[in-house]
Parts: structure tokens; sequence; C-alpha cells
């Protein structure tokens, strides 16, 4: 029996840590497309992730996390992020994502615990 | 037997790299079997054919295609992670095709393919 339809990715690295954001939202991207059930998950250093308005030109880099406002259009539309770990990081305002859920980190283990194929960047 | 799939996400020069290949290894000597091996992000790295290591370390690029040699399992390369870390599989003028035999050259939608058919995805 083939279980892995429901699909976490989950992000724990800032924005432009390496290149680990961007290869895990292609991957979501991908994996939506071929009309899997995809969610993300925001946790640890992975939150920064969530702060709109980043201005990555700044450092030469491509402002892909504005794409995250067009997850709707691929269907992802599960987005969770750690609250105790937006507190610690002090990560407030207007988020990146549209829709997110906001759990506290007891609920977003649960809300995880339900997914069959868990994938960390 | 359960099937498997595993994701390299890790370079040549990061010790969880062996671990994937170890337990891989131990997989198919326990009876499972190995749907395909995909190599992502760093792990990309381990296809380059110009990756060089001391004669008393551990060869990645040798490791895994000794690996292939002796099992046959699939082993493949996301190629626009490749690419962005220099590898191609072009020869045309001013390039020259890097990427080892044993992998096969692929995209994404390959690792979804091999979600589909593994019962169990481990990520290393």
């Amino acid at each position: 029996m083939i279980s892995n339809n429901r699909i976490a990715i989950v992000n724990t690295a800032t924005t432009f840590d390496d290149f680990k954001a961007k290869e895990a939202l292609d991957l979501a991207l991908i994996f939506a497309s071929y009309e899997m059930p995809v969610a993300l998950f925001f946790m640890a250093d992975g939150v920064f992730q969530t702060k709109a308005n980043q201005n990555p030109e700044g450092i030469g880099n491509k402002d892909f996390i504005a794409t995250f406002k067009a997850l709707g259009f691929y269907d992802i539309d599960d987005i969770y992020i750690c609250q105790e770990d937006m507190v610690e990081r002090m990560i407030e305002g207007e988020l990146s994502v549209d829709g997110a859920e906001i759990l506290p980190r007891t609920q977003f283990k649960q809300t995880l615990n339900n997914y069959d194929l868990v994938l960390t960047f | 037997m359960t099937t498997f799939a595993i994701i390299v996400s890790t370079a040549p020069t990061d010790n969880r790299t062996l671990t994937a290949l170890k337990f891989a290894q131990a997989l198919l000597t326990q009876g499972h079997q190995i749907e395909g091996v995909f190599f992502y992000q760093h792990g990309v790295i381990n296809a380059n054919v110009y990756l060089q290591t001391p004669s008393d370390e551990i060869n990645h690029l040798t490791a895994w295609e000794a690996f292939y040699d002796v099992t046959k399992t699939p082993m493949h390369l996301c190629i626009s992670a490749a690419e962005r870390r220099g590898l191609t599989d072009s020869n045309t003028p001013g390039f020259s095709h890097n990427i080892a035999k044993n992998f096969t050259i692929s995209g994404l939608g390959e690792l979804v393919v091999l979600t589909n058919k593994a019962e169990k995805v481990i990520q290393l």
C-alpha cells in the first residue's frame, strides 16, 4: 500500500541560507503540479521566510519569496507557521504567505504528524 | 520486504552522504528494494566525474558508481540543481560533460514518480 499521498515540506532555514528555501519551494510546486496534496510548514529559522517585503535585491538575490503569494494558484493552501518560533525571532507584521495558520508548537507538531511524507529543508 | 526511495541532499564533503550510501546498502542486504536514489540540493555534487579525494579517504563518486555497478539501483540527478553547481551534460564549446555515467539525468518530476512508487521515502 503506497501511502506517501500527503506531503509536508518543512522549512527550517532562513530565506537565503544556502539554497534550501528555493529548492524546497521548487519541490513543493512540482508536487502540486502533479496534483499531489502539499502543505508548507515553517519552523525554527524557517519562520524568517514568512516575512513580507524582504528586499533581497540588496544582496543580489532574486525575490522568490514574492511568489509565495501565488501558492494558492498551485492549490497549496495548507500553510503552517510555528508561533513560538515567530515570537522568539520577533517576526511580526505583514506575512509573505496568504492564509497561513499560526499554530502553537504542540498543535504545529500534531498537524505535521498527519502527513505521510515529511521532507525537511 | 518494503520498497524505498532515497533522497541524497548532501555534498561529498558531508558525513551524511556516507550514511545515505551505507543505509542504501543495508536495505538491499536485508532484502528490501530501492526504487531509486534521487540526488538533490548539494547531493548532485557526488556525480561530478572530477571529484578527487586523498587515497586514504572515501571517494563518494566512485563509491556510488560501485554501488550502481553491483546493485543496478537507478540513481537520478536533478539537472537544474546540478547545473547550478557546475555540472553539465553538454559538450558544446566551453562545456565538458562531467556527470558520471551511472547517474540518470532527471528532473524533480522523477522524484514525484519515485515517491509514488516507493512505500517509504528517506531523505538524508
